[in-house]
């Protein structure tokens, strides 16, 4: 099995799902916990200025989207991150320093108008 | 279990700025906070449900030098540490405020003198895929951040 070396013109269905999925603050901060290590529900709605049947909206949007998975223990569902939503995760640092860089470029036109080391 | 070992392709961007490379490197590294989007990519902007917020930067101008989010109760969220310090030419650090399962990433930012100013590339690599994340899983972060070190430690920092 291999990944595509670069992501498609056209995001897929399933690709657009996945970014929309790590659009949101909330749940950014959840696979930041998971990062640490599985948790569940219970734990991360302990840690979370959210209700547990939000943590768990949010878990569902996660795992349809392939960021997370989960392993029953017992009676409850432990949450990890899911390896293969790399690719996603990719993708949108890949937007965030598109952003970045432009907020950077514009700096320095500023600083090289008000006379910080201009070449021109 | 996959056992391939595979990685993504580094995300790259490059961008002229009208500066020169001394003044284009001090501008990405110790001002970073001038122009990072914190308003939109904070840790603290996700968490803490709006309780907290991202008041700056810190960027540590030094080899093994941290890069820290300063948050309004006084705390600090760190974000990655300098592992090539190189100025005007070139500063790597590793990252880890993002969101991936497997190792730290790591980000390469090398500066060059055109006559417009300075070309700035950036080289975000690090993503191991299927497999090769799910093999750093088992290992843990900690070998992860290890063999991000020694991979780099030829030409950089210790």
């Amino acid at each position: 099995m291999t990944a595509p070396a670069v992501a498609p013109a056209s995001a897929t269905a399933a690709q657009e799902r996945a970014l929309d999925a790590i659009g949101d603050r909330s749940r950014r901060d959840i696979l930041r916990r998971l990062r640490r290590g599985p948790l569940a529900v219970s734990q991360l709605a302990e840690h979370l200025p959210v209700t547990r049947p939000a943590v768990s909206q949010h878990l569902k949007v996660l795992l349809e989207a392939g960021l997370v998975a989960f392993d029953r223990d017992g009676t409850r569902n432990v949450y990890r991150l899911d390896p293969r939503g790399a690719e996603t995760v990719r993708e949108w640092t890949d937007a965030l320093w598109g952003d970045a860089l432009d907020r950077y470029a514009s700096r320095a036109e500023q600083r090289a108008q008000d006379g910080h080391g201009t070449l021109i | 279990m996959e056992d391939v070992k595979q990685s993504l392709p580094p995300v790259v961007r490059s961008v002229v700025v009208p500066l020169p490379p001394a003044d284009a490197f001090l501008l990405f590294t110790r001002d970073m906070e001038e122009w990072w989007p914190l308003d939109t990519f904070s840790v603290a902007a996700d968490s803490h449900g709006g309780a907290l917020r991202a008041t700056g930067l810190v960027f540590e101008q030094r080899c093994g030098g941290r890069i820290a989010e300063r948050l309004s109760d006084g705390s600090e969220a760190e974000w990655g540490r300098v592992l090539v310090w190189d100025p005007p030419s070139h500063v790597a650090f590793s990252w880890k405020p993002t969101l991936e399962a497997g190792p730290f990433t790591r980000v390469d930012v090398t500066f060059t003198e055109t006559s417009r100013g300075s070309r700035v590339e950036l080289v975000h690599s690090g993503w191991a895929a299927h497999g090769a994340a799910a093999a750093g899983l088992r290992h843990g972060y900690s070998k992860g951040w290890v063999a991000v070190l020694d991979r780099f430690r030829a030409g950089a920092c210790g």
